[in-house]
C-alpha cells in the first residue's frame, strides 16, 4: 500500500483525538467480543464427548446416527428431554423425535428400545449462556415464556420469577426467544452488514466515479444523468418495493435473504462518493504528474488506479465512518418496517419493532435504544475524527 | 443566468423520461410483476378469510383450484394497465394519446344487453356473437324522453315509460315497423388474448391462455383529443386511480399534504433558528467549555436516529403503563374527534402541540449538526476577513462587528440551502416516523400502499416525490444566484 507520510501524519492527528480514537477502540473492542457469539450464546455444547468419542455440535449438525443412534433424524434441540432420554439410554435411537415431526418410521421404537443399552458416558462443555439468537427452550421455572420480564414480579397475588432463572439475563421477546442473544448477534450481524456494504459501495462508488471524471465528456454527460435519475428517487421506499418485490417468493433461504438485500442495497448506496470520486478525478486529471505519466506512456487504469487513487484517499476514508452508519441505518429501518430480514435472523429494527408493539417490555426496548444510540454515536465520532484529521477545511 | 436556468428546466425532461422508464422496469421485470403481486393479496385474502367472494372455487372444486373472478382479473389489469403489450404499457405511463375510450371491462353476454355508465353517459351495450351494438339509454318520441330496460324474454331495449315502445337491439330500430330509431354510437372492437392464472392447491400456478373483446367507442378524433381525457402519461400528471382507496393518487396525495406541511414548517423553523442561534454563540465562544459541550451534545444528537428516538419516547414518556411519566400521547396528530371537538380554540391549539412536540423532536435531532457547525464556521470564517478585522481596528465592538457586519455576509451559505428545505418542507414525510406516531402524512401513505399492494399507488407516490425532489435542486441552485449574485454557473462547468 502507497502510503505517504502526508496520510501517516494524518493518522497521528487521528489518533491524538482522545475522543474519536476511544470510540473507536470501544467499537473495535465490541466488535471482537461479539465475534465470537456462537461460543458464548448458544443451546448447543461447544465440545461433548459421548462414548468415547468428541462432538463439536456448535460447527457441525448431526444426526442421532452420527451420534451412535439408530435415527436418521438430526438433532435439533440438545437441551430437549429427547437428547436426555437418548443420552440417557432410555431410547437408545433417538426415535422419540419423531413426535416431534421426525421421519422415522412408526413401529422402530418399540424395535429398538428392546434392543436398548444403558446410559452413554456424556460429558459436555455448555457455552455459559444456553440461548442463541433462534432457540426457544421451553422451561418449567418460567410461568410465562414469551415476552417474559428478567425481573420479578407479582401478576394477580401470584409471584412470577424473573427469566434471570433461566439465564435469560435480559428477558425474552415475543416468540420466547433471549433478547441479549439477540442483541449481541444483531449487533454483530449490523456491524458485519454495515462494513461489507460500506466497503463495497466504497469500491463501486470509485470506480463509477473514476471512470467519470477520468474520461470526462460523453461519458460524463451520460453519468451524470443517470446518476441524477437514480438520486432523484427516494431511497427507502425504492429499497421496500425491491425488497418487497424480491421477497415474495417464499423458498429463500435465512442466508440468500441476506444477499438479496445486501445487493439492492449496494444499488441505492454508491452514490455520495461517486460524486466526491468524480470531482478528485476531474481535478486530478489536469494535473501536472497525471500528464507526466500520460505523456511516458502509462495506461488510462495503471494511471487511475495508481497515480491519482491514492491521492484521492481524503474522501474514501472520510466518508467510510458515515457509510457504515447509514448503511446499519437503512438496514434497521427495513428491518423495523418489516421489509428486511426474515424472522428468525437476528436484527435490531425487528427488536425496536417489537419494542414499540409491546411497550410493556422495557426490557426490549431500552437495551436496544442504548445498543443502538451507542453504536451510532460512537461511529458518528470516530466519523467525526476522522474527517477532522483527514479534510483540511475542518479545522 | 436565465439560460442556465432554462437549461437545467429542459434537462429535467429527459430524467424525467429516465426515472419513469427506472420504474417500469422495476415492476416489469422484477419476478411477479405487478398483477402477481395483487392477485397474491386477493388469494391471501381469500385464504385467510376462508374463500371469501373475492376469489371463487374452480370448477374442480374438490381438486382445490382457486381461481380470480376473471371479471375482477380484467378490472385489476385494466387498472394496472396490463391489458396492453409492453410497449403500450411504457408509453402510456410517459406520455400517451388514445384516440379511443373503452366503454368498459365487463363483458357482456351473448344475447343480451347491459347497461353501463360512461364519462357520466349512459349506455346499453348488445352483443350478439362478436358485433356489438352500443345505445344511448334514451328514448325519444314525441317531445317525451325516457329511458330504456332490456327485455330479457323478447330480447327487447324496452322504454320504461312506455312499454309499447320496443326496439330491436340488432339495429336499435323500433320494432314492429314503427319509425323511432335509438341513437346508435359508433364502436370499435378489438379481440385481447391473455394469460390467465389458476392456483393449484399444491401452490403451483397453472397458465392458461383466454381470449376475449374489448369494445372501444370510436369518438371522433379531435374531439377525443379537444377533451383531453384520453391523454394518459405522468408527464401530465395523470396518475393511475389506487385500487384499494379508488381515488386518483394526486388526490390521496392532497390529503394528506396537511400533516406533513405541518410538520415539515414546524422541524424547518425550529432547526433554523436553534441553529442559527446556536452556532452564533458557540462562534462567539469559541474555545470555551460551552463550545465543547455543545459541539459533542449536536454530534450525540446526529448520532441518534430519529426513527430509534421515536420508539424510545413513546416507551419512556408515552401513555402505556410501564412508562417513567406519561408526557405524551401515543399517536396521531390530534385527540380523537369526540374529545378534540369539545376542546376550545387554546385547547385545540395546545392539543396539536401537545402531539408535535415527539415527532418534531425525532424529525429534528439529526439535523442539528451540520447546521450548526456550518453556522459558526461561517461567522468565524467572516470574522477573519479583513473588514471584519479592519472594522475592530477603527474601534468598533465585538458585537457590533457580528451584527452589523459579519453576520449578513455569514448566513450566505445558510440562506443557499432555504429554498429547497422550504419546499421540501412541505413534504417532509419522513416514512418511520409518521408510521411509528401514527401520522397520516405522505410517508405513511407510501407505506400503506407498499403494505397493500397497491401498485398504481405506489408508483404514483414515487414519481411525484422524485419530482418534488428534482424541483428542489432546481431551487436550491436558484437560491444560490439570487443570494451571491457573483456565482454564475455559466463558467462553473466541469
Amino acid at each position: 500500500m502507497i502510503l505517504g507520510p502526508e496520510f501517516r501524519d494524518k493518522l497521528r492527528k487521528f489518533r491524538k483525538n482522545r475522543r474519536a480514537y476511544a470510540s473507536l477502540r470501544i467499537l473495535s473492542l465490541l466488535f471482537l467480543l461479539t465475534l465470537p457469539a456462537e461460543l458464548v450464546f448458544n443451546d448447543r455444547p461447544i465440545v461433548m464427548r459421548l462414548d468415547g468419542h468428541w462432538f463439536f455440535p456448535v460447527f457441525r449438525d448431526y444426526t442421532y446416527r452420527d451420534l451412535g443412534g439408530a435415527n436418521e433424524s438430526p438433532v435439533t434441540s440438545y437441551r430437549s428431554g429427547i437428547f436426555t432420554d437418548f443420552v440417557a439410554g432410555r431410547d437408545p435411537a433417538g426415535c422419540s423425535e419423531a413426535l416431534s415431526g421426525g421421519p422415522a418410521p412408526a413401529g422402530a421404537a418399540a424395535d429398538e428400545v428392546s434392543g436398548g443399552r444403558g446410559a452413554r458416558r456424556f460429558r459436555a462443555l455448555w457455552p455459559p449462556i444456553p440461548h442463541s439468537y433462534k432457540s426457544f427452550y421451553t422451561s418449567q421455572r418460567l410461568i410465562r415464556q414469551r415476552l417474559a420480564s428478567p425481573l420479578p414480579s407479582t401478576v394477580d397475588g401470584m409471584a412470577v420469577p424473573g427469566a434471570t432463572v433461566e439465564r435469560h439475563w435480559l428477558g425474552t421477546d415475543r416468540y420466547g426467544k433471549d433478547v441479549l442473544a439477540r442483541l449481541v448477534y444483531g449487533f454483530r450481524l449490523s456491524l458485519l452488514f454495515g462494513l461489507a456494504l460500506a466497503i463495497t459501495s466504497t469500491v463501486i462508488g470509485c470506480v463509477l466515479g473514476a471512470l467519470q471524471g477520468f474520461f470526462g465528456g460523453l461519458i460524463d454527460l451520460l453519468g451524470q444523468r443517470l446518476t441524477e435519475i437514480w438520486g432523484a428517487i427516494p431511497h427507502l421506499l425504492l429499497l421496500m418495493i425491491l425488497s418487497d418485490f424480491l421477497s415474495r417468493k417464499g423458498d429463500s433461504t435465512g442466508f440468500q435473504h441476506l444477499l438479496m438485500l445486501f445487493v439492492i442495497m449496494n444499488l441505492t448506496s454508491w452514490m455520495g462518493m461517486a460524486a466526491h470520486m468524480r470531482a478528485q478525478f476531474l481535478a486530478a486529471r489536469n494535473l501536472d504528474y497525471v500528464k507526466a505519466a500520460r505523456a511516458l506512456g502509462v495506461s488510462n487504469v495503471r494511471i487511475m488506479f495508481r497515480h491519482i487513487l491514492p491521492n484521492s484517499l481524503t474522501p474514501i476514508v472520510t466518508f467510510l465512518p458515515f457509510s457504515i452508519s447509514s448503511s446499519i441505518l437503512a438496514l434497521v429501518g427495513l428491518d423495523f418496517l418489516g421489509f428486511g430480514l426474515k424472522y428468525p435472523a437476528p436484527s435490531l429494527g425487528e427488536l425496536l419493532s417489537q419494542g414499540q408493539q409491546y411497550l410493556d417490555a422495557w426490557w426490549i426496548m431500552v437495551p436496544t435504544f442504548l445498543t443502538l444510540t451507542m453504536l451510532m454515536i460512537l461511529l458518528t465520532f470516530v466519523g467525526d475524527g476522522v474527517r477532522n484529521a483527514f479534510d483540511p477545511r475542518y479545522k | 443566468m436565465w439560460s442556465y436556468l432554462l437549461k437545467r428546466f429542459l434537462l429535467m425532461i429527459p430524467t424525467g423520461i429516465g426515472v419513469i422508464t427506472v420504474f417500469f422496469l422495476v415492476s416489469e421485470f422484477v419476478p411477479g410483476g405487478p398483477l402477481d403481486q395483487v392477485e397474491t393479496m386477493i388469494i391471501d385474502q381469500a385464504n385467510q378469510a376462508g374463500v371469501g367472494d373475492l376469489a371463487t372455487l374452480g370448477a374442480g372444486g374438490g381438486s382445490g383450484v382457486i381461481a380470480i373472478d376473471p371479471r375482477m382479473r380484467m378490472q385489476i389489469k385494466r387498472q394496472l394497465g396490463l391489458n396492453h403489450d409492453p410497449l403500450a404499457r411504457y408509453l402510456r405511463m410517459l406520455l400517451w394519446y388514445g384516440p379511443d375510450s373503452m366503454i368498459s371491462s365487463r363483458e357482456v353476454d351473448d344475447g343480451f344487453a347491459r347497461k353501463l355508465s360512461f364519462q357520466g353517459r349512459s349506455l346499453w351495450v348488445y352483443r350478439q356473437q362478436d358485433t356489438y351494438h352500443v345505445y344511448e339509454n334514451e328514448c325519444r318520441s314525441a317531445g317525451t324522453s325516457s329511458q330504456l330496460r332490456f327485455d330479457s324474454e323478447t330480447a327487447m331495449l324496452v322504454s320504461t315509460a312506455d312499454e309499447a315502445l320496443r326496439f330491436e337491439p340488432e339495429t336499435g330500430r323500433q320494432a314492429g315497423g314503427g319509425s323511432l330509431a335509438l341513437v346508435r354510437l359508433p364502436v370499435k372492437v378489438r379481440s385481447e388474448s391473455f394469460w390467465e392464472t389458476e392456483y393449484l392447491a399444491s401452490g403451483e400456478r397453472r397458465r392458461v391462455r383466454e381470449t376475449r373483446d374489448e369494445v372501444y367507442l370510436a369518438e371522433g378524433r379531435w374531439a377525443a383529443l379537444a377533451s383531453g381525457r384520453n391523454w394518459h402519461g405522468m408527464f401530465l400528471f395523470k396518475f393511475p386511480v389506487s385500487i384499494t382507496k379508488n381515488k386518483a393518487s394526486l388526490e390521496l396525495i392532497r390529503e394528506r399534504l396537511p400533516i406533513s406541511m405541518r410538520l415539515g414548517i414546524a422541524s424547518f423553523f425550529i432547526t433554523y433558528i436553534s441553529c442559527i442561534l446556536l452556532g452564533i454563540s458557540k462562534a462567539v465562544r469559541n474555545g470555551t467549555v460551552f463550545d465543547s459541550v455543545t459541539s459533542v451534545l449536536v454530534l450525540v444528537g446526529y448520532g441518534i436516529p430519529g426513527f430509534v428516538l421515536a420508539v424510545f419516547l413513546i416507551q419512556a414518556f408515552g401513555p402505556s403503563g410501564d412508562s417513567w411519566i406519561s408526557l405524551i400521547p401515543l399517536r396521531g396528530i390530534h385527540s380523537p374527534p369526540e374529545i378534540y371537538n369539545t376542546l376550545g380554540a387554546w385547547g385545540k391549539f395546545w392539543d396539536n402541540v401537545h402531539h408535535m412536540i415527539a415527532p418534531v423532536t425525532c424529525l429534528t435531532i439529526q439535523s442539528f449538526a451540520g447546521l450548526t457547525m456550518l453556522t459558526k464556521n461561517s461567522v468565524l470564517e467572516q470574522f477573519h476577513q479583513l473588514y471584519a478585522v479592519a472594522a475592530r481596528a477603527r474601534g468598533l465592538s465585538r458585537r457590533k462587528v457580528l451584527f452589523k457586519h459579519v453576520l449578513r455576509n455569514s448566513l450566505i451559505p445558510l440562506v443557499t440551502g432555504f429554498p429547497a428545505r422550504f419546499v421540501m418542507m412541505f413534504f417532509a414525510g419522513s416514512l418511520l416516523i409518521e408510521k411509528i406516531f401514527s401520522l397520516d402524512g405522505l410517508g405513511l401513505l407510501s407505506f400503506t400502499a407498499l403494505v397493500e399492494r397497491d401498485y398504481p399507488l405506489i408508483i404514483s407516490n414515487l414519481f411525484i416525490f422524485t419530482f418534488i425532489g428534482l424541483a428542489c435542486r432546481l431551487l436550491s441552485d436558484i437560491g444560490y444566484v439570487i443570494v451571491d449574485p457573483r456565482i454564475s454557473f455559466e463558467s462553473r462547468k466541469g
